[in-house]
């Protein structure tokens, strides 16, 4: 139905979600905030008539109900408090639950029906009353379509029938029925009459909504129901043309994920002046090889070629360089969701604590800011599980009741530095020794003469936890090795520091820009290789016939053109081990320089940030990183260049 | 700008907005007889729209607006036309389940 509307709603939900949380999180602790409550209000209302448009009648109930009891909060009917509070910002924070299930493309699963089930029915009970009957213009039986169409002139050619009943309230709410029914499109035909009989004249109240507006468009149902989406649950939409139109909404096939990213618009500009220069550039080539065909001065073509190519690498470069700043994005999306999840952390577990967020201006690379929060999502939900005391243990150790959480970040040359501290209790390097030891992640000698820094680097150990019990926030011991797996697999590291009684933190450093290596996976033998796709020319099969030996070497023949022969295997110092009637060829070197190089096989091409060498292997000859596969399995990434100079 | 009293006309100009439906029913109730010009309105409220359909004034005038010109003033007027008739009176088109005039089933 409105699958190309779904990725707006995603993204557009996300800041309504987001808005709405911060709003909220600040009306708490000020419950006369000036324009704080409209927002949260304005929020809840628009994400309500836009879920109506994706057929979530679990998600649109359980919306309309936290409306509902905002406006009995906006009214004064309603007091602020921290259950008010609460189940307003679970309302959200389901919802975002919702746009997760949505973004990843599968129906929503149904423990969300029920948990949004669940949350409506505390809606309702603090807004007092059951909701007050504003659901929908009463069912009709279609029998005003028939009378609008009656009205009608004759030979319109409507696809569409629109009945838009607003509520008594409509004008103290600020809408304008006439403005929204005028801004959807196509329309060809009016009709307007009262909701319910005026009565006398003479006790005429004009503030009060009383309006029955049906009207004809030739827009689609879809597109009119998009337009009205703000009003959705006033509005009756029937489609005129055959009914067979509202077949079931197939999934929509695909399982790839929605990835949408919000670009400031002058950044599309600059793109579209870029590529305008491009335009201009490849005209002037052009220009510059026709003097070459019709056989002109070749200095002066030569020339004209240099300045046409300097052109084209400039804007070639700009253009890149515009890319790459498309892709970079503020850490505020990231970091703006921990405040909230630090209260309802703190609150599940009878703690009291506050997230203090900085540096949320830095500018990262768009994966790096998806890939980062589940990871720091579990780092904030240790520290607040394990790091902070309670209150009373708190007072006892002579700090304030509420422990102060900060997530900070700062860019510094090609990397940003996060950093999560807590003024918690710290890690226990006793603790950790005897787990690690009890859990056979190191012998109980070695445990002995580790250092603090050393013990702990053990909590990234797989499978380590030090939490005696299991509790629903932090889970079981999956954990900091996952973290720490993550943000490898992002080109970051992950480091912990701790003082005793005085808190932890984690640093974490990733890189600003991802630099994503395309590879072919080739086999050599039992091993598998990545090869960077931009090194490789083409793949060819030569039959081992074609195969001549010259001198010491040997080489085939490939579009006339004699191209030396070696196998991977061997420069990678094992033996020459190609079998079978026809070999696998990766083609590789400029057109000056061509070489064929045989492998065992050809795998999957995959995309995947690379990983500089570190440590003992940096010095490797022949290679040019790492990549880390879905599976936590690591790739070399050959550098054929070198390996076949 | 909106509601101007004209002798017996009651011109309607500019954006008609939502306080500006009072000012009308407060001028329509001193006066029954009185017809409504629309011949400079860019906007009407909702609210106004609601009043011209409570006391059903004669419309007169061509908005500029093409939105007033085609769709509202004619469904105001036969909104008028209804209110002055008996409630028998129907509209003069043909039944929806007419002929081949009838409205055009596209198909999907």
């Amino acid at each position: 139905m409105s699958d190309d509307l779904l990725p707006h709603f995603i993204v557009e939900g996300r800041e309504l979600t987001q808005a709405a949380g911060e709003d909220l999180l600040a009306l708490e602790g000020d419950p006369e905030g000036a324009g704080l409550i409209d927002g949260v209000f304005r929020a809840f209302h628009t994400l309500k008539g836009s879920a109506g448009l994706f057929d979530l009648p679990a998600l649109s109930a359980l919306l309309q109900d936290a409306e509902t009891l905002l406006g009995a909060l906006r009214d004064g009917a309603q007091p602020m408090s921290r259950a008010v509070a609460s189940a307003l910002l679970d309302a959200v924070g389901e919802t975002e639950r919702w746009l997760d299930a949505l973004e990843s493309d599968g129906p929503p699963p149904a423990s969300l029906a029920t948990a949004a089930a669940a949350l409506q029915v505390r809606l309702e009970a603090l807004s007092g009353d059951s909701p007050p009957a504003v659901p929908g213009p009463p069912a009709s039986d279609g029998a005003w379509v028939a009378a609008l169409l009656s009205s009608a002139p004759a030979g319109a050619q409507a696809r569409t029938a629109i009945r838009y009943v607003p509520t008594a309230e409509a004008y103290f709410r600020g809408d304008d029925p006439i403005a929204i029914l005028q801004a959807t499109p196509g329309l060809i035909h009016i009709a307007i009459a009262p909701r319910t009989d005026f009565g006398a004249l003479t006790d005429y109240a004009p503030f009060d909504c009383n309006l029955e507006l049906t009207a004809l468009s030739t827009a689609s149902a879809e597109e009119t129901r998009a337009a009205l989406r703000f009003v959705n649950d006033q509005v009756e939409v029937a489609g005129l043309a055959a009914r067979a139109a509202a077949v079931a909404i197939e999934a929509s096939p695909s399982g790839r994920s929605l990835r949408t990213l919000r670009v400031d618009a002058a950044l599309v500009d600059d793109l579209a002046a870029l590529v305008d220069e491009l335009v201009i550039a490849k005209n002037a080539l052009a220009h510059q090889t026709g003097l070459i065909v019709t056989g002109g001065e070749a200095p002066v073509a030569g020339r004209g070629l240099v300045s046409a190519q300097a052109t084209l690498e400039r804007a070639v470069g700009r253009l890149h360089a515009s890319v790459t700043r498309v892709r970079m994005v503020p850490l505020a999306q990231l970091f703006s969701r921990f405040p909230r999840l630090v209260r309802d952390l703190a609150d599940g577990l009878g703690k009291k604590a506050e997230l203090v967020v900085s540096g949320e201006d830095v500018a990262v690379d768009k994966a790096i800011v998806d890939g980062l929060f589940e990871p720091l999502l579990h780092l904030v939900r240790n520290a607040v599980d394990h790091g902070v005391e309670t209150p009373a243990a708190r007072q006892t150790a002579g700090k304030p009741a509420a422990a102060t959480l900060t997530l900070s970040a700062h860019a510094q040359g090609d990397e940003v530095l996060i950093e999560l501290r807590d003024d918690g209790a710290g890690l226990d390097g006793e603790r950790i020794r005897e787990v690690a030891v009890l859990r056979g992640v190191v012998t109980g000698e070695d445990a002995e003469r580790l250092t603090d820094p050393e013990t702990f680097e053990l909590i990234f150990a797989p499978g380590f936890s030090t939490a005696s019990t299991v509790s629903d926030v932090s889970g079981r011991g999956v954990g900091m090795d996952v973290v720490r797996r993550t943000v490898a697999g992002l080109g970051g590291r992950v480091r912990v520091d701790s003082r005793r009684g005085e808190g932890a933190s984690i640093h974490l450093a990733l890189p600003l820009r991802v630099v994503l290596a395309r590879v072919m996976v080739v086999n050599v033998g039992d091993e598998r290789f990545a090869a960077p796709l931009d090194d490789i020319a083409e793949t060819v099969r030569v039959r081992r016939e074609a195969v001549t030996g010259i001198r010491a070497g040997r080489a085939f023949l490939l579009r006339d053109e004699v191209v030396p022969l070696m196998s991977l295997g061997e420069l990678l110092g094992g033996a020459a081990r190609d079998g079978g009637e026809t070999l696998t060829v990766l083609v590789v070197g400029g057109a000056e320089r061509r070489v064929g190089v045989v492998v065992d096989g050809l795998g999957e091409r995959l995309e995947a940030p690379l990983r500089p060498m570190s440590g003992l292997l940096a010095g490797a000859a022949g290679m040019r990183g790492t990549i880390l596969q879905g599976d936590g399995g690591v790739l070399m990434v050959l550098d054929l260049a070198e390996l076949t100079a | 700008m909106s509601v101007r009293l004209d002798g017996d006309v009651i011109r309607l100009e500019g954006a008609c907005r939502v306080e500006e439906a009072e000012t009308l029913v407060g001028l329509l109730q001193a006066q029954a007889t009185r017809a409504v010009d629309l011949s400079q309105c860019r906007h009407l409220h909702g609210a106004v729209v609601q009043v011209l359909l409570a006391f059903a004034p004669p419309i007169l005038g061509e908005a500029p607006e093409p939105f007033i010109r085609d769709l509202l003033a004619p469904a105001l007027r036969r909104n008028v036309m209804r209110a002055s008739e008996p409630s028998s009176a129907t509209t003069d088109c043909g039944p929806f389940s007419g002929g081949a005039d009838g409205p055009p089933q596209t198909r999907s």
